[in-house]
């Protein structure tokens, strides 16, 4: 069975000025070399901190990366078909009807001058064409009740700023789900929500899945979020999957250094009060990614080696990969001293 | 043996009037509070529920509706100007967004060195060594003194946010969501660093946050705030340990735990709560009823006042310590696999720091 999205070696660049601040540009890596793979149904969840390369991968796949930036190589394969490769217009009729997505502020994602009926129609017109108005009115309120959005057939007519925020992402929820997406792809859909929010968006999210079986990719910077949602698991840091496995895995395997740095500084309800754990340095910038693991400079366990070459991922169970040189830390870190 | 608190917030309010004359919006309605010497206190709520301009009315950057502050022994509301500005030397605040509250076009001396010029503390040369010494203590270097707030990452940022605060020696520092626009691993970094300069400085936080991984990190006591209104204050080991507001319990609740096996099988269908942003005006009725799962017919009849139900856990609720609440929080924990492997990774890094001590090495 071939999966419903396979990226195959996917690199991105962005533009930046040169350093004598004139015409010439250079470019800069920002997803470096990176493979994964989404069944149909399923939930991939991508973790990683900011500037890791996981918002420029959804919008590589959605065909929505800015002017600056490019895919440089590599291939996302949609069912077969390869979105790199396709020209513009070919893209349009894929992007919003089997590809969807939702963004993490839904104010700023909506337009503000527009009912939110308006907005759900527009993205059904674009791809059912010949609805007249109150086929497609008849169709937005029953998608908005989808997104069980109460009392859709008054808030239809509602503008975004006389909703509260979950309510919002429920309108953008219910706009991307207009033309049943089999891949819905979810940028933070809950950072900007109260928690008890977050709670109901999520589920809505489970719930749509299971109805409409579409598959998720969702991009987070929580782990509290992949814990409840995701199947599969995807670790980025600067640019590349450090670590991918099985959602259980990841929590009670996990085997890259920076996955375990994460986990460890993850304010748990849980954890006794105390020094909170932390990964010590930052984020390296984008025009100066070390040589080798970009992540060794920040690992404990870094070797040598580390800084030569970079790791390739290593097969660590069933669909568990990790690219690193130490794994399984066990085997290569002694046991506690005498 | 027991020192008086170092602010005392007595039924304060902040009511604003709706621009069409539709009524009072009661921001903050009747808080009471207690900040001990050396004590975090975590003030938690989702948006809207008036803990920032709780803390913002407390200490005058907006003013308040009624009630009474004690700050040091001052009653804060009564100050004159003048007084108010001296006074301010010792409460400072640490902002959410540290791109925000840095202006873009002033190095970070001069930031640094501008509450000193507003407090004319020190002269020129008293100043400098000043600055240098805040970045040391947050864990930078001088030479950020010369840098501007695009050289610097979010978490070095907020560094100097929290330099800025203590210039001037504060003994409270109200930290408004400090870390939320942080990554994970930073936001670590930063809360370690409020701890010890917390420790060495002795001093008191104000830490107001809609994390609760972050409370159970930081505070001592921990105030939830709902509609205006503190519904339950307790130390953080009872607030986990044992919630007695049906709100309190619906945040642990909702609040995700990294444990895939834990994951919350039901969401309530009802979908989206109908709840106002802030309750309506009159006094009747608790304002969580229509969304309480165990509320009786007296909770919309009667606002609940806090009440203590055990030494120093309070609640404002008529059923609050009577019932079991459902699914008062179960301690989860990191596998063991990731605990031990995290031990390796210290004890590799404890390993390394011992081997090659030259050269301190600066966070971020």
């Amino acid at each position: 069975m071939t999966p419903l999205l396979s990226i195959e070696g996917l690199h991105t660049t962005i533009r930046v000025p040169g350093s004598n601040g004139g015409r010439e540009h250079g470019e800069v890596g920002v997803v470096d070399g990176v493979d994964l793979v989404l069944d149909a149904g399923r939930t991939l969840a991508l973790v990683g901190e900011s500037g890791c390369g996981k918002s420029m991968l959804s919008l590589a796949i959605m065909g929505l990366l800015p002017p600056v930036a490019r895919i440089a190589s590599g291939r996302i394969l949609l069912d077969g078909l390869d979105l790199a490769s396709l020209p513009a217009s070919a893209l349009r009729a894929i992007r919003g009807r089997r590809v969807a997505m939702i963004f993490q502020d839904p104010m700023t994602s909506l337009n503000p001058v527009l009912s939110v009926g308006a907005q759900i129609m527009e993205a059904i017109r674009v791809h059912v064409p010949g609805l007249d108005r109150r086929a497609l009115r008849a169709r937005a309120i029953a998608t908005m009740e989808k997104a069980r959005i109460p009392n859709a057939a008054a808030r239809v007519d509602a503008y975004p700023h006389q909703l509260s925020g979950g309510l919002r992402q429920r309108v953008m929820i219910a706009m991307a789900l207009a033309c049943g997406p089999e891949l819905l792809i979810a940028d933070e859909p809950t950072t900007a929500l109260d928690v008890t929010v977050q709670a109901q968006i999520l589920g809505l999210l489970r719930d749509l899945q299971r109805e409409t079986g579409m598959a998720l990719l969702l991009i987070t910077h929580d782990l509290g979020v992949v814990a409840e949602m995701a199947d599969e698991v995807a670790v980025m840091y600067a640019g590349r999957v450090m670590e991918q496995a099985p959602v259980s895995a990841i929590f009670d395997d996990p085997q890259h250094p920076y996955t375990l740095g994460l986990l460890g500084c993850t304010p748990a309800l849980a954890m006794n009060a105390g020094r909170q754990r932390a990964i010590a340095g930052g984020v390296p910038p984008l025009a100066s990614m070390p040589p080798g693991c970009r992540f060794h400079p920040r690992c404990a366990a870094a070797l040598p080696d580390c800084a030569r070459a970079r790791p390739m991922p290593r097969r660590l169970g069933e669909r568990h990969l990790a690219a690193c040189l130490r794994s399984p830390l066990e085997a290569s870190v002694p046991a506690a001293r005498p | 043996m027991s020192a008086p608190p170092v602010l005392r917030i007595e039924g304060l309010t902040k009511h604003y009037l709706a621009r069409d004359g539709g009524g009072v919006t009661r921001a903050v309605d009747g808080v009471s509070l207690e900040i001990m010497a050396g004590e975090t206190l975590a003030l938690v709520g989702e948006s809207g529920c008036g803990k920032s301009t709780t803390a913002r009315c407390a200490l005058r950057l907006i003013a308040p509706s009624g009630g009474r502050v004690m700050f040091e022994g001052v009653d804060v509301l009564a100050l004159a100007p003048a007084e108010l500005r001296r006074m301010r030397r010792r409460f400072q605040f640490v902002f959410q967004d540290p791109f925000a509250s840095l202006n873009p076009r002033m190095c970070m001396g001069a930031i640094l060195e501008e509450p000193l010029l507003v407090h004319r503390m020190g002269d020129r040369a008293r100043r400098e060594a000043r600055v240098a010494e805040l970045l040391v203590m947050v864990g930078l270097g001088p030479d950020h003194a010369r840098r501007f707030a695009h050289e610097l990452s979010g978490g070095q940022r907020q560094r100097v946010g929290i330099a800025r605060a203590l210039a001037t020696s504060p003994s409270l520092v109200i930290c408004d969501e400090p870390v939320s626009a942080l990554d994970v691993s930073v936001q670590a970094q930063v809360l370690n660093l409020l701890s010890d300069l917390k420790r060495a400085l002795g001093l008191s936080y104000l830490f107001i946050t809609h994390d609760l991984g972050v409370v159970r990190r930081v505070a001592d006591r921990v105030a939830v705030m709902l509609h205006g209104r503190i519904v339950e204050i307790a130390t953080v080991g009872s607030l986990f340990g044992q919630p007695a507001h049906p709100y309190t319990a619906r945040l642990l609740d909702a609040t995700p735990v990294l444990d895939p096996a834990r994951r919350q099988a039901a969401h309530d269908p009802g979908a989206e709560a109908p709840a106002p942003a802030f309750r309506p005006a009159g006094p009747e009725g608790c304002s969580y009823t229509g969304r309480c799962a165990v509320a009786i017919a007296r909770c919309a009849r009667e606002a609940p006042s806090l009440r203590a139900i055990a030494e120093g856990h309070l609640v404002a609720c008529h059923r609050g310590g009577e019932l079991p609440l459902p699914a008062p929080f179960e301690d989860a924990a990191l596998s063991s696999v990731a605990q031990r492997r995290l031990a390796l990774l210290d004890r590799l890094a404890d390993a390394a720091s011992s081997s090659c001590n030259e050269g301190a090495s600066h966070v971020d």
